[in-house]
């Protein structure tokens, strides 16, 4: 946790997508909400209520929370209050929520798989699914922000930051977690650039088919330039079938078609995958000596007069044959860049039309992206520049899997979700996979969620059982049974504390209700002290109070011999506090008075003797030491009234002595 | 995941963890079972109750590709949200009143009465009890846990071991069972308008005869000796007044037959953690259905073994499915005066359990009418496992 620092004003560099500032000042116990934007740079939140220059000190008071008091020498006369400044996770709304449960389904669903393997590694096939999943739920989520019409601003920051998350993510699955055979990666990197734009292609292709002519639209020649360097051949035909001056003359696009077709025919760099890689190479070279002869014999060059006809003039038509035989400086003619919306889609262009080989560990593709990077003109890369070159560096290889990287992002992730009251369920699986510091960050963490209701704290027990936080498991109890015991509700208390069999608040909670007993004369909670069963050993104390109980009831009952012997053992055994001794002692007074049976033995009345006896040499220690010195507890000395009973014990102890003696020597 | 014994789920995300869910009820004499549900919400910094429509009679949609997580949505007819209503504190529970109106037991200590009206579609808030379950004084008032209803007549238990006794036209509550339980009252169900039987924290099942002037005990107290494992939830069977089911926290389901001894007939162990919600299905009582802490929901069935099943397939019979054909041999399953989840064949397990789902995280409440059971869970879904059968 940062160290609180003397500011006049605190600057909340809040970070990412952390926007609400909300701000409550519990001096008063109103909330005084204002929001106030803020983005990465430091916002300066006025908080209400506070003098002007008064000197602040902060503490953090919880993930999203901080505590702000005058310095003590110099604020203290202008403001004596304390200040709470929260902030909203306003990353977590409705749509994204779903984007978190959607995605800890699936992260849960590929440990489980992993666990299930028993120590063989995960099926890549597992795991491409699971990817897949991710990102089709990433895609509704950016759908879900950017649907209904009313996107606020907050939302279509978050809709770009969840599709730039699919952008790279889907990247590392091309490269990382599918393994795809020479000739394969082409076509998957082809998708990954084409799928994000995919609609708004789609869009723009349409309106300009809806221009008449077609070709007479500002965006034409660059569309086709698009959907060639994206390998959409067909839909690139087709498209300049609808040039007028191919549609003019029916037999030269048909023909122009035609060496469309034989040529990219002879490409194979689809389904299915060829079946070596020396077999998709000399396909390969094969198309290209075909074009390269092609464009020789002068096939394209109707194509330059038919384009120079229509005077586009703009147009480079001999980029095209050049292109197709992959001269690699086509790619950095103007036109062709600025077809491209990204330095990513001129590298797959570059890519596909120069090495379409290429293996996901292949520098190639690294020098393809720095290349383009340069000819598109990216001077700073961006982060997501960088990440995606990291990516294709596989340099994320050694980073994100391994295990501190990644546990620490699972930490931070885990921490996001905290921030939001109700994702804290969520949060702990994602900590209970984190196998150095989840622990101790998931103690943390449930430490802290508020206990409202006594099911909520069952909820946070479970977890504990779950992961196995005993010591944690204790303090929920303890501080659910603490809260009873605040409002009276001993049997509420008691409740908590059998749950987690705590042996120390048992022992306290004993004492109470014996306490209780000694003052009024009767048991409290008695359907809960009499169905203790096994819970009765959880402490000595608790024993003692379920066995004296049933000294009680089988008083109660008539069975005075059980009784009796039941009360000897209590004594003798030494479970009972020395303070109970007196009552234990009265206890046995009825017994010993039975007109008609006897229901200590010689031995047990000397047992009882020898109890009374420690218990008034004790008294009169405490009765010398007090006259001595008064600092004494006078609790521990009998009160005046106790030594009449005492002496009524004593009278009665030694009838009963006589009576068993007399007995004993009888049957023996 | 749906198995062998329902139709696909349906999953439906809907944003917020829920609590409770519940069929409206239809009017007496309607032959078509109800197509609208209402479901609470709880944890969440705003919690409500939203109503759904839901209409599995609609066409019937392609299955599920068994490896997905959820089933997917495509071509699956989804509820649709009618309306909803914002509540203060946690929906603790919930139960219908009348084919309009709900009561809705809260986390902050009062009781709403929420007032669906079908063809307006809305739902306001017709009446409050505030603050009605509380310790010393209504400044400190703690979470209802427990909501019953019979005819007009609603109960609601509390943390502070209170009952109150509630009616619609009543702005106080009619009676209060001061010191009803010394820990939590978890569940209530009433039955007969006169009895009211409630679960407690501390294991205990307690009957209260509301005939009485004066309610300060129990009439009956029923207990596990020896276990003080808190009680989650109670259903009693609808046929065999005598016969409650109770979900312990420790995930057993506990069989009382109260015409007998305080301890219970049979212990059915089956879930890793809390039952939160158990369920006879109203017309098929040897049917029972359970949900868990730990993500589960369960369809239970003790129906007889026909006769024509050879025993050696019944002794396995636990978590499987017998693949037996839809038998005619179903002589005691309306029999008067018996019950399947008091004989033998329950004790010694002979029993069928099946999975209706299985999420990632707790399943805290369900619904079964007629064929059809809603469910929510804290993974923010609802869950609809439509065409249950019946053997």
């Amino acid at each position: 946790m940062p160290r609180p620092q003397p500011k006049t004003t605190i600057s909340c560099r809040l970070l990412f997508f952390r926007s609400c500032a909300n701000i409550s000042k519990s001096s008063e116990g109103e909330m005084d909400d204002s929001f106030q934007r803020a983005s990465l740079y430091p916002t300066t939140l006025l908080v209400p209520g506070l003098p002007a220059n008064c000197p602040l000190l902060a503490s953090w008071s919880g993930p999203q929370r901080l505590v702000l008091f005058p310095r003590p020498t110099e604020g203290a006369r202008q403001w004596a209050g304390l200040a709470q400044v929260s902030w909203d996770a306003a990353q977590w709304n409705s749509i994204t929520r779903r984007l978190a449960n959607q995605s800890h389904g699936y992260f849960l669903s590929l440990h489980e798989a992993g666990r299930e393997g028993e120590g063989q590694s995960l099926q890549g096939s597992d795991i491409l699914l699971y990817s897949r999943y991710f990102r089709s739920a990433l895609h509704e989520c950016v759908l879900g922000l950017r649907g209904r019409g009313s996107s606020s601003w907050e939302h279509e920051r978050q809709a770009q930051v969840f599709s730039t998350m699919a952008l790279v993510w889907h990247l590392v699955e091309i490269l990382f977690i599918e393994v795809l055979p020479a000739g394969c990666l082409v076509k998957q990197l082809v998708e990954w650039v084409t799928w994000a734009g995919q609609e708004r292609d789609k869009k723009r292709l349409k309106e300009i088919l809806g221009h008449t002519p077609p070709d007479s639209h500002h965006g034409y020649w660059r569309m086709v330039y698009r959907l060639v360097l994206t390998g959409r051949l067909s839909e690139a035909r087709n498209l300049l079938a609808h040039h007028s001056a191919f549609s003019a003359r029916e037999d030269v696009s048909h023909n122009c078609s035609r060496v469309w077709t034989s040529c990219w025919g002879r490409l194979r760099w689809s389904d299915p995958p060829p079946p070596s890689p020396e077999e998709s190479s000399n396909g390969w070279q094969q198309w290209r000596r075909e074009v390269t002869a092609r464009r020789e014999a002068g096939a394209f060059l109707s194509l330059r007069q038919l384009q120079l006809l229509s005077r586009c003039a703009f147009v480079n038509t001999h980029l095209f044959p050049q292109v197709l035989s992959g001269e690699e400086e086509v790619f950095s003619e103007p036109e062709i860049v600025g077809s491209c919306e990204s330095w990513y889609e001129l590298m797959v262009a570059r890519v596909l039309f120069t090495t379409p080989l290429v293996m996901s560990s292949d520098y190639d593709l690294v020098y393809s992206a720095e290349a383009a990077m340069k000819t598109f003109g990216v001077v700073s890369p961006e982060p997501l520049d960088s990440l995606l070159l990291a990516a294709l560096k596989h340099s994320p290889l050694e980073v994100v899997y391994g295990a501190k990287l990644a546990e620490f992002l699972i930490i931070e992730y885990a921490s996001s979700l905290l921030a939001h009251p109700s994702l804290w369920q969520v949060a702990m699986d994602y900590l209970s996979e984190c196998p150095t510091q989840g622990r101790h960050h998931m103690v943390l963490h449930l430490e802290r969620i508020p206990l409202t209701s006594a099911r909520k704290a069952a909820k946070v027990l479970q977890l504990c059982r779950k992961f196995q936080l005993k010591e944690l498991e204790e303090s929920v109890c303890r501080v659910m049974a603490m809260k009873e015991l605040r409002s009276g509700r001993l049997g509420a208390a008691f409740s908590w504390c059998l749950q987690s069999q705590d042996s120390v608040f048992a022992a306290f909670l004993a004492e109470r209700y014996f306490t209780s007993y000694q003052t009024l004369g009767e048991f409290m909670d008695l359907d809960l002290l009499d169905n203790l069963g096994a819970a009765m050993l959880i402490s000595k104390k608790l024993t003692f109070l379920g066995k004296y109980r049933e000294f009680h009831q089988l008083f109660a009952d008539g069975e005075f011999r059980p009784a009796g012997q039941l009360l000897v053992s209590l004594l003798t055994s030494g479970v009972v506090p020395k303070r109970f001794w007196l009552t234990l002692l009265m206890d046995s007074l009825p017994l010993l008075n039975l007109k008609d049976e006897i229901v200590f033995s010689s031995e047990d009345t000397v047992a009882l003797s020898h109890c009374l006896q420690q218990l008034t040499s004790s008294h009169s220690r405490i009765d010398q030491s007090q006259s001595t010195s008064k600092s004494h507890d006078s609790e521990k000395a009998p009160p005046p009234d106790q030594s009449s009973k005492l002496s009524l014990l004593r009278v009665a102890l030694c009838r009963n002595l006589a009576l068993a003696t007399l007995q004993e020597a009888e049957l023996s | 995941m749906a198995d062998g014994s329902a139709g696909t789920s349906v999953a439906k995300y809907v944003g917020y963890k829920i609590s409770r869910v519940r069929w409206k009820p239809q009017p007496s004499g309607a032959i078509r079972p109800s197509d609208v549900f209402v479901a609470g919400s709880w944890d969440d910094k705003v919690n409500r109750v939203a109503v759904w429509r839901y209409d599995p009679s609609a066409p019937p949609s392609p299955p599920s590709s068994p490896s997905a997580p959820y089933p997917s949505e495509e071509g699956f007819v989804e509820p649709a949200r009618v309306c909803e209503v914002g509540v203060e504190g946690d929906v603790m529970d919930l139960r219908f009143v009348d084919e309009e109106r709900m009561a809705v037991g809260l986390s902050s200590g009062s009781v709403a009465l929420l007032h669906f009206r079908a063809p307006q579609k809305t739902i306001t808030r017709s009446r409050q009890w505030d603050r009605i379950h509380y310790i010393t004084t209504r400044l400190q008032p703690r979470p209802v846990t427990a909501v019953a209803t019979s005819g007009l007549t609603i109960a609601t238990g509390g943390e502070d071991g209170r009952i109150n006794i509630l009616h619609p036209e009543n702005s106080a509550p009619l009676r209060t069972i001061e010191n009803a339980d010394n820990a939590v009252v978890t569940g209530l169900v009433s039955t007969m308008k006169t009895e009211l039987l409630a679960t407690s924290s501390s294991g205990q099942l307690k009957l209260w005869d509301l005939r009485a002037p004066s309610v300060e005990t129990p009439s009956r107290i029923m207990v596990i000796s020896g276990d003080s494992h808190p009680l989650r939830c109670l259903d009693r069977c609808p046929n065999q007044p005598h016969l409650v089911a109770v979900g312990r926290s420790n995930g057993t389901v506990c069989l009382w037959d109260l015409r007998q001894d305080k301890l219970p007939v049979s212990i059915l162990s089956g879930h890793t953690a809390d039952i939160w919600e158990i369920q006879f299905h109203r017309h098929h009582p040897n049917h029972l259905f359970t949900c868990s802490q730990d993500c589960t929901l369960w369809h239970w069935d003790a129906s007889p073994p026909s006769p024509s099943l050879s025993s050696s397939l019944l002794t396995s019979s636990r978590l499987s499915h017998r693949h037996n054909p839809p038998s005619s041999h179903r002589a005691t399953d309306h029999a008067p005066n018996s019950t399947p989840w008091l004989s033998g064949h329950v004790k010694q397990g002979k029993f069928d359990v099946t999975y209706l789902l299985h999420d990632k995280l707790p399943v805290n409440s369900f619904d079964v009418e007629s064929k059809h059971v809603v469910c929510g869970t804290d993974s923010e879904m609802l869950f609809l496992v439509p065409n249950l059968t019946f053997r």
